[in-house]
């Protein structure tokens, strides 16, 4: 099973692959501006988090893979990946009134197929300032936190998921289950 | 140990155990091709090997010598910014697991080229181009051609790249001069910190090594904020020892596990205080503890306050230049392990 890491500049897109291997699934990371072609053959896809802004930054053939993928090809986004698919797909992502870094204590409103099994309030650990202020449409929202709405969304139908906080650090609870569970719908 | 409050008003983050510690990296399988990796770089030729002293220059300096024989030559270059009796208590270490390491003093070199400079980035590019150039020296002499070096994954993530942003230029990575007459041989590159104890423990290092707490390769100087001289590293080498001494003391006597990382640094802020009925106006000493796994993420620890008391004592007492002491209760993100 391929799955494609893309690098869109995150300080854990190694830990995901990481992450990934450890639970016996050998990822293959690459940059953001990847050939589609290269997107198109993958089993799965994940988007790491990063740097830039959705409003701000060139995505290359992201946006339209996001959109024009099959359904049953995986994709989950992390932070800025759960930005970019929110943006490529109409929702709306703005900078949030507060910024969240480091511990972030996630409340589970519908654990849906990525947060099965998981406990209905756990610790996350975050890093960003923009947010998802509306999902696009078709999408489940999971789980919030204090100072986000959508932690966590997904639309098992077309196998898009995808979660604001960062599941492949070791400091998020329950992290590799939410990958695992990921995995499972490759 | 108590269970705090945190922020956020939740109950402290204390994991135990994830499947990531638990089995899943083999040991024997990357010992194998990490050996057969440096032999196919090196071939019949020579390298040395920069030694720091931590356990990831400790696990590639022994992997080098399985892979390189007589071939490799380990140095330890003595920066003038290490902890107390480092170089003295790693080559005993070393030796012990059958590596023989050269000690080259270059302290003098690494103070002159450090004076006046107060930006962190600038201090750790200039430390590493100082590093270079005492290994090509080194590698001269020895007719190497090629350097190892124990860089991990952080390392790499953190010096940035690509749409990576730099977070710090890690002296071995980011910190490298443009140009360097060696090539680099880097057998760590995918591994974090947990993955190379469990390397190190397979590799026969002893216990202390194996799981010595991770130091910073531009040593000290990331640990003193601002411009470096003789003095401060001497401080802030003094309130490190009073740290370590005292939470490894703390964790035997079962009163805290001990943190992933733990030592003191040096704000140049002065501060007012009094002693024995006379001001005084000292520096400032920053106490940092932290839980992790891997380095990419990190809380602080939850010391129990007596033996914040006992540190806190300690350094003001038994140091005369450290005038106030606090303890860092910031985690990663939004801050990073070291200061610089």
């Amino acid at each position: 099973m391929a799955i494609l890491i893309v690098d869109m500049g995150s300080q854990y897109t190694h830990v995901i692959w990481r992450t990934c291997r450890d639970l016996g699934h050998d990822g293959k990371i690459v940059p953001k501006a990847v050939a589609r072609a290269e997107l198109d053959a993958a089993d799965a896809v994940i988007l790491s988090g990063g740097p830039s802004s959705v409003t701000k930054d060139n995505f290359h053939f992201l946006p339209g893979f996001i959109r024009e993928k099959p359904d049953e090809k995986a994709l989950l986004g992390i932070c800025l990946g759960h930005q970019l698919i929110t943006q490529s797909l109409g929702g709306v992502v703005v900078k949030g009134k507060n910024a969240e870094y480091g511990i972030s204590k996630i409340e589970v409103d519908a654990p849906g197929v990525l947060l099965e099994g998981v406990p209905a309030s756990f610790n996350a650990w975050v890093s960003h300032f923009d947010e998802v202020a509306k999902m696009p449409e078709g999408f489940a929202s999971l789980a919030h936190s204090e100072t986000c709405a959508h932690e966590a969304m997904e639309m098992p139908s077309r196998k898009l998921f995808s979660v604001q906080f960062h599941p492949e650090v070791w400091h998020t609870e329950n992290g590799e289950r939410i990958l695992e569970n990921f995995i499972k719908r490759i | 140990m108590s269970h705090p409050q945190s922020r956020m008003g939740t109950s402290m983050h204390m994991r135990t155990s994830t499947r990531s510690e638990q089995m899943p990296f083999n040991t024997e399988k990357f010992i194998g091709s990490a050996v057969a990796a440096i032999k196919g770089s090196v071939g019949d030729g020579r390298a040395i090997i920069a030694v720091s002293g931590g356990v990831d220059s400790s696990v590639a300096a022994t992997l080098a010598s399985r892979a390189l024989g007589k071939n490799i030559r380990c140095v330890f270059v003595d920066t003038g910014l290490m902890r107390k009796d480092e170089g003295k208590l790693v080559k005993a270490m070393l030796s012990r697991a059958g590596v023989k390491l050269d000690v080259v003093d270059a302290s003098a070199d690494f103070f002159s080229a450090l004076k006046g400079v107060d930006e962190p980035e600038r201090k750790r590019k200039i430390i590493g181009e100082r590093f270079i150039r005492v290994f090509e020296k080194e590698a001269a002499q020895f007719g190497a051609k090629f350097l190892v070096q124990g860089t991990i994954a952080p390392d790499w993530i953190e010096s940035g790249g690509g749409s990576r942003d730099t977070i710090k230029s890690h002296h071995n990575v980011g910190g490298l001069p443009e140009k360097m007459g060696m090539k680099l041989v880097e057998p760590l590159r995918d591994l974090y910190k947990h993955e190379v104890r469990i390397t190190a423990r397979a590799l026969g290092l002893p216990p202390e090594m194996s799981e010595r707490q991770p130091f910073p390769g531009p040593g000290l100087a990331v640990r003193i904020v601002g411009e470096i001289t003789p003095e401060k590293a001497a401080i802030v080498r003094a309130a490190c020892a009073v740290v370590e001494e005292e939470l490894e003391a703390a964790a035997k006597e079962g009163k805290l596990e001990l943190p992933w990382q733990y030592f003191a640094a040096l704000l140049p802020t002065k501060t007012v205080g009094v002693r024995g009925d006379e001001r005084s106006y000292q520096y400032t000493i920053v106490v940092r503890a932290v839980r992790s796994l891997d380095g990419m993420t990190a809380n602080f620890s939850h010391i129990p306050p007596e033996v914040l008391q006992k540190i806190s004592t300690r350094i003001t007492n038994e140091i005369r230049e450290a005038g106030r002491v606090l303890y860092d209760i910031t985690n990663k993100p939004p801050s990073t392990v070291e200061l610089e």
